[in-house]
């Protein structure tokens, strides 16, 4: 199984906001996409569910066209929402109902990612006002915290257990223990072998997660590949040093492309290695008395930074 | 099997219509109209219709002078049976002078009235003069009732008096239509299209057609569009268009909320029948003698002389696909607006348009009254599609359009609801995502003519 999407473009008039976007996950996983708010993320994710229409490219699922409405998928929506005033119940009934599930596997279903997300009192209230034979009343989605709506529209999305999975920005909002929630729910599903498209603001989590990347910037692709790659491709070029004298002096000597002081420490982001071991050697020499020293790759949030950091304004 | 464009319909309309039947509002609105009907009569029998029994004319006896050559008094009689004159005692007399003097005599004699009846051959009219005394009990008020109904009965008094029939009389009441035409039969004149002209009763039945239609589109398309802009102001609808498409989602709501509706509707006509049972039951009549009587004060056999049963089915087809046709446009209109705050703006466009339609009809109706009124007129009017819904089922009902014109009429509204839903699915996906102002018509114009070469 492979999902493809192959040169997908979006006009608004005369204003493209999705341009020539492709990527294609061959295997199960997690695929990523990145962006600023307004880069294109959720247009480019309403269209590859087929909900919005487009201009060219095309999105195939196993080498067919991908529609939703025929292959299982699971969409946990950026812009979250459920009946404010209809029971819970009777909601996640209905979402199963559209996905062509049976009602006896969608209890099922509700039963399990009820547990799994610790929902259940809400939507299996329990008679608390000590009358016999009086029976709770369900909850309604106006009832529930913000948080725990969410993990509502989380087990909406799981409830037909799909292929395909999209979740935009999944996370937002949570609590820690919450998110700690959601993580664990990935990665069961990452461990049944799912199609993951994941969008995200939070950097550590996607680098948790996902495999390959795209970063978008104003509708277009900036970068985009394997994770790993793409962090190898730019070198170990983050320097950290810690000493317990002041190495202004001695940091001024050099050229660095970017020095950014912290309280403790220093952190520099040097041409190549042998510019990072010269300045180690420059220190020993003089021996100056080193804490720390270590030399890494750059993470997703310094490559995200720079390849949109300077064009970042909303749409 | 491949998933069409309203695959899915009858989920969205099983859960919008259970949850609108369970939402309170519905229930309380459904209970009140209930109510309302089930003790209109009740409540009417008991205020007015019990003082109706008791309360006679205190006029007791009449003395007859009749001058006319036509005997009156057994017409009379016939007229005011079952009325509050029904004890009024007739006695015919000659002498004027002696009669009067009667009036103030005796006790029984204080509550009669002296009538003069003649026939003035001068004037080619009947006079009627109605003579009290005020010595005695009756007031002017007591003899002008009397002279009210004389008026209002005089054509059946008189038909009933020369022994004629009342089918002599419809043959001497028939309308004529004249026709000029030239050795060759080509008609010169049109008075035979000027003939359709509206009673009293088939304008109020229309009338009532036409208020009743407004109330019931105004609510449809209210419900349908709050409905829709419910779920995209809870951002729900995203979620859903990964399942369903927007025109599944439209059409079983706009069938979800027309059944709300019909079920409130008869609810209403339940509570009206159960309204006949409770009233015959104070009144002490059966439940037929009942909903005649009461029927009878709104609708003559005349203005329900042309109803038939294929009459009724086209004009409950006609009123759904008219409901069908303004809930499509209030879907739409619904999908224009981001917040439930702003849905009054958004269903601007949707008001004026039903309001034109409602209006044209109206405006048709009260040339039907004032004048004649021409088939083609009621064909155009009852083809229009803004004005089908309202006028299709009425004239339909009074039987003055022709069934070929309600089949040609109901395909127009079949082929608009097609082209209106073929338009909708090509704007809605766009314009349910919009967020800000509401979208104008030419907004909405511009994303279909922009949509026109996408694909999916």
């Amino acid at each position: 199984m492979s999902l493809e999407v192959k040169n997908i473009v979006k006009k608004y008039g005369e204003k493209t906001v999705v341009d020539n976007i492709s990527f294609e996950m061959k295997e199960p996983g997690v695929y990523a996409l990145l962006g600023t708010n307004g880069a294109g993320k959720t247009t480019t994710i309403r269209i590859i569910l087929g909900m919005l229409s487009h201009e060219s490219g095309e999105v195939l699922w196993n080498g067919e066209t991908l529609d939703a409405m025929k292959v299982n998928v699971g969409y946990l929506a950026e812009e979250r929402g459920l009946y404010p005033k209809y029971t819970l119940m009777d909601q996640l009934l209905y979402f199963a109902k559209l996905k062509g599930v049976s009602k006896k596997e969608a209890e099922k279903r509700i039963k399990y990612l009820a547990e799994r997300l610790k929902v259940e009192e809400y939507i299996y209230p329990e008679n608390t006002s000590g009358k016999k034979g009086k029976k709770a009343k369900p909850k309604t989605a106006d009832q529930l915290s913000k948080g725990n709506q969410q993990k509502i529209q989380m087990l909406a999305a799981l409830i037909s257990d799909p292929d395909i999975i999209v979740l935009d920005e999944p996370l937002s909002g949570l609590d820690p223990v919450n998110a700690d929630l959601f993580k664990e729910i990935i990665k069961e599903e990452i461990e049944k072998n799912k199609y993951i498209i994941m969008s995200s603001h939070q950097m550590e989590t996607i680098e948790a997660f996902c495999t390959d990347i795209t970063i978008l910037n104003r509708g277009k692709a900036v970068l985009q590949g394997n994770l790993n790659e793409i962090k190898k491709s730019y070198g170990r070029v983050n320097m950290i040093v810690k000493c317990d004298v002041d190495i202004d002096n001695y940091v001024n000597e050099f050229d660095f492309v970017n020095v950014d002081k912290n309280a403790d420490e220093v952190c520099i982001r040097v041409k190549d290695e042998n510019q990072a071991m010269d300045f180690l050697a420059r220190l020993t020499q003089n021996k100056v008395p080193v804490v720390k020293f270590e030399l890494r790759e750059p993470s997703l949030h310094e490559i995200f930074v720079e390849k949109v950091g300077n064009d970042n304004e909303e749409e | 099997m491949k998933k069409s464009n309203f695959t899915g319909w009858r989920d969205v309309f099983k859960f919008a219509f259970v949850q609108d039947m369970k939402h309170k509002g519905t229930i309380i609105f459904t209970a009140i109209l209930f109510a309302i009907a089930a003790l209109a009569l009740p409540i009417t029998s008991l205020i007015s219709g019990g003082e109706k029994e008791v309360e006679k004319s205190p006029i007791k006896k009449v003395y007859l002078l009749n001058e006319s050559g036509i005997d009156i008094i057994d017409a009379l009689k016939e007229v005011n049976k079952d009325t509050e004159f029904d004890e009024i005692v007739y006695e015919e007399v000659t002498d004027i002078e002696k009669t009067e003097k009667k009036l103030d005599s005796d006790e029984d004699s204080k509550k009669a009235i002296f009538m003069k009846f003649s026939l003035n051959a001068e004037e080619g009219c009947y006079s009627m003069q109605l003579e009290y005394s005020e010595k005695g009990k009756l007031d002017e008020e007591d003899i002008n009732d009397f002279s009210n109904i004389i008026n209002e009965k005089f054509p059946k008094i008189m038909s009933l008096s020369l022994g004629v029939t009342d089918e002599q009389m419809d043959f001497v009441n028939m309308q004529v239509i004249t026709e000029v035409v030239d050795y060759t039969g080509e008609v010169k004149d049109d008075s035979e299209e000027d003939a359709n002209m509206l009673d009293m009763m088939q304008y109020s039945l229309l009338l009532g057609v036409i208020s009743v239609m407004a109330f019931v589109v105004a609510i449809t398309g209210s419900n349908v569009a709050t409905a829709i802009i419910t779920e995209k102001s809870s951002k729900i609808i995203e979620f859903l268009l990964t399942s369903i498409k927007p025109m599944a989602i439209i059409m079983g709501k706009v069938f979800a909320t027309i059944c709300v509706v019909l079920v409130e509707i008869l609810a209403g006509i339940v509570g009206f029948l159960v309204s006949f049972v409770i009233d015959s039951s104070i009144r002490g009549i059966s439940i037929q003698e009942s909903a005649k009587e009461t029927i009878g004060k709104f609708l003559s056999v005349e203005a329900l002389s042309n109803v038939s049963v294929i009459n009724i089915v086209m004009g409950i087809v006609a009123i759904c696909l008219g409901l069908m046709l303004f809930g499509m446009m209030a879907g739409l209109v619904g999908a224009t607006v981001s917040k439930i705050e702003e849905a009054a703006e958004g269903l601007k466009a949707f008001n004026f348009a039903m309001i034109i339609g409602a209006y044209i009809t109206l405006g048709v109706a009260m040339a039907g009254m004032s004048g004649g009124l021409s088939e083609t007129v009621i064909r155009i009017v009852c083809m229009f599609p803004l004005s089908a819904p309202f006028a299709l089922p009425g004239f339909t009902l009074i039987g003055m359009i022709d069934i070929v014109s309600i089949l040609i009429a109901i395909a127009i509204i079949l082929v608009c609801i097609v082209l209106f839903t073929i338009f909708t699915a090509n704007v809605y996906e766009e314009v349910i995502y919009h967020n800000g102002e509401p979208l104008k018509v030419k907004d909405i114009v511009r994303i279909y003519k922009s949509n026109k070469g996408g694909k999916r």
